[in-house]
């Protein structure tokens, strides 16, 4: 190994980072180099010197007070804020809604999804809930935009599918292995939380297929998504 | 005492590290502050999958902060243009260097450029591994070895040099 390299090599060299022939290859150098061995002792010096001067300053940090205020009333804005899928009122209807279902599969009734919407308070979000009608969340349009992205962590696999932004939602769909049906996911914008308000999700392929409608998101901001403690990012459009 | 109450209890002793930790990343004090209510927001959400108990809340915040700071880092680093380190001239260090005070160091470290003070900060604040930072950064770890060879480099002269100014002042 030439000095140029070796020198290059030297920081992963002290915290023992390289594989063990390229390890190996360093020591050797450093044994018949006394220049290279000068400048790795220093560097070890200096490094251990910098970490700890670093590490020092940010001891003696403090919160600046307005910002802690301002994180403190945004926590306790998103502390208090519940989606919308889970408020009393809606929940209430998704009630009787479930009751109808009950009540029309023990009756053995057939309605298509259509005559289902036509139905008084539990029409839409029953054809909803049976994957069809005019309020299909599923239904994304021409309009989304691909985002094939994908995460995956503590045996979850999050892929984002598509995105569709407009002015008055951002609605995302995604697939996730490895989750039960409950798991809420969270959306987080440059300014923080985006509010979640409406969820479907269905079963395809042994996968849960969920989409997501949220508050809008201004156009190319980065947005994380997170499902169960996994995050993929991406932009919006 | 509510979840808010609990995250509070253990977030506020930490707010002053979290802060200048984001502030060393990122380099300034208006983003460290965006940064933090984000990941702050981001932490609380996931205050329930917090493993470990109190003691493992620190470390836990400032996963999530990191993370959260390099992730804006990557995004402000696509528009930075390639460096150039054989534009930088070759110093030879000399032996026996006494680091000056915390606060000159900090001094040195956020007058380097971006790319440079990154890397150095995630190295030798966050204690990250080489591989680590070069995919927090999206970066080859190539790119990280030579960042981080010409930062010390950069950092070792101009600490030199404050040195010398005290010395001479005295």
């Amino acid at each position: 190994m030439q000095c140029k390299e070796v020198q290059l090599e030297l920081a992963a060299y002290l915290s023992g980072e390289l594989p063990p022939e390229q390890m190996a290859a360093v020591e050797a150098h450093l044994s018949q180099c006394e220049a290279c061995a000068e400048e790795a002792a220093l560097m070890d010096q200096f490094g251990r010197k910098l970490s700890e001067g670093l590490k020092l300053w940010v001891d003696q940090g403090v919160c600046p007070p307005d910002v802690m205020e301002r994180i403190e009333q945004s926590l306790h804005q998103h502390a208090r804020r519940r989606p919308r899928w889970l408020r009393p009122g809606f929940m209430a209807v998704a009630a009787v809604a479930a009751v109808f279902l009950v009540a029309l599969a023990g009756a053995r009734m057939e309605l298509p999804a259509g005559q289902l919407a036509s139905l008084p308070l539990v029409g839409s979000l029953a054809a909803q809930l049976l994957g069809g009608g005019e309020d299909d969340l599923d239904n994304l349009g021409a309009q989304a935009v691909p985002i094939n992205r994908f995460a995956e962590g503590n045996g979850v696999k999050l892929t984002v599918y598509r995105l569709l932004s407009t002015s008055e939602a951002t609605t995302i769909q995604y697939s996730v292995d490895g989750v039960e049906d409950g798991a809420q996911p969270e959306l987080i914008g440059p300014q923080g939380v985006i509010p979640l308000e409406r969820l479907s999700s269905r079963q395809s392929g042994g996968q849960l297929v969920v989409t997501a409608e949220f508050a809008p998101v201004p156009a190319e901001a980065e947005v994380t998504l997170t499902v169960q403690g996994v995050s993929v990012t991406f932009a919006t459009p | 005492m509510t979840a808010e109450e609990r995250f509070f209890a253990l977030y506020r002793p930490e707010a002053g590290r979290l802060y200048r930790t984001a502030w060393a990343i990122l380099g300034n004090e208006a983003d460290a502050g965006d940064a933090l209510q984000e990941a702050t927001i981001r932490a609380y959400h996931a205050f329930d999958q917090l493993k470990g108990g109190p003691a493992a809340f620190p470390a836990w915040m400032r996963r999530i902060l990191v993370n959260t700071c390099t992730r804006i880092l990557r995004k402000r680093m696509r528009v930075i243009p390639v460096e150039r380190p054989e534009d930088l001239t070759e110093e030879k260090l000399t032996s026996g260097l006494d680091l000056p005070m915390e606060g000159d160091v900090w001094d040195a470290v956020r007058a380097l450029d971006e790319r440079y003070r990154s890397v150095v900060v995630l190295r030798f604040l966050n204690d990250m591994q080489l591989d680590d930072i070069a995919a927090a950064l999206d970066i080859p770890l190539g790119t990280v070895k030579s960042r981080l060879h010409t930062a010390l480099k950069l950092l070792r002269v101009q600490l030199q040099d404050r040195q010398g100014e005290r010395r001479g002042a005295v």
